[in-house]
């Protein structure tokens, strides 16, 4: 494709930093972007281009990148995202996380648009980075604290409250697998094990303060289009929006299809959580809204989706409450409210991802329902539904590696591996990585994390029940398996306009208060940018920028068409209650699904995998080659 | 004229910031803000304030200071001088003193 001349909305820099050579060293950003915009789209072309085949996420050559598109730190309405990608820890495919906050803001004021970190460090180091200078520091003195506890040393220690930091707590020096990496001690990027690497490279924190400025190519139109983009977002609000209203959005009204969203009850056994559990934990009467103290928004972000939180009497606070700390309680049960928000600030706190982390838990507790575990195996710990206290101390033996802590602390997969006993059929991974999402109820929700190149998670082609955006003449019912082949392969490329630009997700045509439809981003970006591109243009560099990840994860793995699949659970275990009663991923409804999905990927049918012809079309020749080299190029 | 703010339904998103640099240089940049806003992320408290080379937007087209017009949440407010009245919830912060909670 011809190259892109755009002049404006970058930082201009990409920093390189090899931590076992100890050195620093930068080069121009537009040797990328001409091609791939930003984002996470430039992470997956250096990832492609520069790891060899057969490299494992524990090697020194595996590269850790964090990736701040061009919207990031400009005007336009939570542009703040930072994708975080390396090679997955469960299974040496692409692992990819996306976090908000102001980190990815500061990094762009300070010089750079994409960070890339090789090498191991001999110990424990961080990496200090200002206005244009990187040095890479000790981190002795750092190493064992916590992620809330990290950003007071760090104040202290450089005399400076506006440095912004992403680090790793006792999870990721650990080397637990579902570590994360958190910024502003509370909003955390935990997809593929990212804060794993962190941990293995010896990298405890990227701490960073920039003084320097962003400027659009064409400043007045570029802010025409951000007044129109906040006309939109202020109107999403006034009907309802999330601000303020997550839980309740999520989780109450009955009739709402976005009500059942996640059928994950007791590891996804039974497929309903009865109303007067959901009610308990987030009704407006006893509800985790009511610990709320104040909003608490990511950098420039009109609809701030998480609060401030505070226990009043026991000490209890911090950022965040979040989905997917819901999705806990309802994995295990537990249904108070403050155990709830303790476990979320918890996970926060040590470090762990609360999707993999979850899921890991709640096998572990079905395990010992089935009595495949005991007490002697648990180090005392009685692991029974609706046991949130004993939940929360399972967290700290995860992130320490402590005694049945250790045995869980690779992953739902390996855990199952090593118990044994049939406990494999419920262990929740999609690709070895655990996996929190249901596929039962939203087909295209489903569709969208099964095939995902990143083992899983939901941050690809997934379509929202309540979505209403889409390609021109289809409109669908989310339940259904008609149309979501179509739906999903438009999302997932709309969804890679979304994150190589570096816009929140919830502002636009993927989840929360569908704002902004993608035509919309096209508008910010092209004056930011200096280009005139159509939608179609970048829809076509999201196509490749999939495909990218798809050939990564191809290139390091075994995976292919039966890997494409829901977990057999979901598959054969309908839902047992509730509006949605009978609701299930039929495997054959499934494998038809997945037919269109690759055939309008241009992938093979038979294996799943990308076919020469394919990847020529979208002009990824230099993917063919590294495909071949490996065997996995499939000849059509 | 007055800018005021509220601190307690301000949600740290510092939107304030750019569109005040904005204003001063037309690029993004927090560090040429007439606005510094630091917040404790363990505390929950945000430290709010403006200095003076605030010129409350003067030359700009529009009714009201880009800060104002930005603010998704309503936390920064103006008045004119004269029809000023004294309010719980807004602390005056221009050229007064802005309550300034302990960050720590």
């Amino acid at each position: 494709m011809s190259k892109l001349n755009f002049s404006g909305g970058y930082a201009g820099k990409i920093l390189r930093v090899d931590l076992s050579k100890g050195e620093v060293s930068t080069e121009d950003t537009e040797k990328y972007a001409k091609e791939w915009i930003g984002g996470r789209a430039i992470n997956s072309k250096i990832m492609f281009d520069e790891i060899e085949p057969g490299t494992k996420w524990s090697d020194p050559e595996n590269l850790l990148l964090f990736g701040m598109g061009p919207l990031v730190g400009t005007m336009a309405p939570a542009g703040c995202r930072v994708s975080i990608d390396t090679i997955n820890v469960f299974n040496n495919g692409k692992g990819s996380g996306n976090l908000g906050g102001h980190f990815g803001p500061e990094v762009k004021y300070a010089g750079f648009d994409n960070i890339v970190i090789k090498g191991k460090a001999d110990g424990p180091v961080y990496l200090w980075i200002e206005d244009g200078e990187a040095e890479i520091r000790d981190a002795e003195h750092l190493w064992g604290k916590t992620n809330s506890e990290i950003e007071r040393a760090l104040r202290d220690e450089l005399g400076d409250e506006n440095i912004k930091i992403a680090s790793i707590g006792p999870a990721g020096e650990n080397r637990v697998k579902a570590a994360n990496v958190v910024v502003d001690c509370g909003r955390s990027a935990g997809g593929g094990g990212v804060g794993c690497v962190m941990g293995d490279k010896k990298l405890k924190a990227i701490v960073v303060r920039g003084h320097g400025s962003l400027e659009a190519a064409d400043p007045e139109r570029f802010m025409e289009e951000v007044d129109k983009a906040d006309k939109k977002i202020r109107k999403a609000n006034e009907k309802g929006g999330w601000t303020n209203g997550i839980i309740n959005a999520a989780y109450l009204p009955e009739i709402d299809p976005v009500w059942n969203y996640y059928t994950t009850a007791k590891n996804k056994q039974v497929g309903y959580w009865p109303h007067e559990k959901r009610e308990k934990l987030c009704g407006t009467e006893s509800g985790v809204q009511n610990y709320e103290e104040r909003g608490w928004g990511c950098f420039n972000c009109p609809v701030p989706c998480t609060p401030f939180s505070r226990i009043e009497g026991d000490g209890t606070k911090g950022v965040g409450y979040w989905i997917n700390s819901a999705q806990w309680s309802e994995m295990l049960d537990v249904v108070d409210p403050e155990l709830s928000l303790k476990a979320h600030l918890k996970c926060n706190d040590l470090g762990l991802d609360g999707d993999n982390s979850t899921v890991t838990m709640s096998w572990a507790y079905e395990a010992y329902e089935k009595g495949l575990l005991s007490k002697e195996d648990t180090d005392g710990l009685e692991l029974k539904w609706g046991d949130g206290e004993v939940a929360l101390k399972l967290y700290d033996k995860i992130a320490y590696r402590e005694g049945f802590g250790d045995f869980l602390a690779d992953g739902v997969k390996e855990a199952a591996e090593k118990l044994g006993k049939g406990s494999e059929e419920f262990a929740m991974h999609i690709k070895n990585q655990p996996n929190l999402d249901d596929t039962r109820i939203s087909k295209g929700w489903g569709l969208g994390v099964t095939t995902s190149p990143i083992g899983g998670r939901h941050l690809r082609g997934a379509i929202g029940p309540d979505s209403h955006t889409g390609p021109k003449g289809v409109s669908f019912d989310s339940t259904k398996y008609e149309k979501m082949p179509e739906m999903v392969y438009w999302q997932l490329r709309a969804k890679e306009v979304n994150d190589m630009l570096g816009i929140c997700c919830y502002m636009t045509h993927y989840f929360g208060v569908y704002a902004l439809s993608n035509s919309d981003l096209i508008e910010l970006a092209n004056p930011l940018l200096g280009l005139e591109l159509s939608e179609e243009e970048y829809m076509a560099i999201g196509r490749r920028a999939y495909n990218l990840e798809k050939a990564f994860t191809t290139m390091q793995t075994d995976f292919d068409r039966k890997d494409d699949l829901p977990p057999k659970r979901q598959m054969e275990v309908p839902i047992e209650a509730g509006p949605y009663k009978g609701e299930v991923s039929s495997k054959d409804k499934w494998n038809d699904m997945l037919d269109k999905f690759y055939e309008l990927q241009g992938w093979d049918k038979e294996t799943g995998l990308q076919t020469r012809s394919g990847l020529k079309e979208i002009g990824l020749e230099e993917v063919t080659e590294k495909l071949d080299k490996v065997g996995k190029l499939i000849e059509k | 004229m007055y800018i005021m703010y509220n601190p307690s339904i301000c949600t740290n998103c510092r939107r304030c910031q750019l569109a005040c640099s904005y204003h001063h240089t037309g690029k993004f940049s927090p560090s040429d803000s007439s606005i510094e806003v630091v917040f404790n992320n363990r505390t929950g408290l945000i430290k709010w304030s403006i200095d003076t080379t605030c010129d409350f937007c003067e030359n700009e087209e529009g009714e009201m200071p880009y800060c104002v017009k930005r603010c998704s949440t309503g936390a920064i407010n103006w008045q004119d001088e004269g029809k000023m009245k004294p309010s719980e919830q807004y602390n005056f912060s221009f050229r007064s003193s802005l309550e300034e909670k302990e960050v720590k």
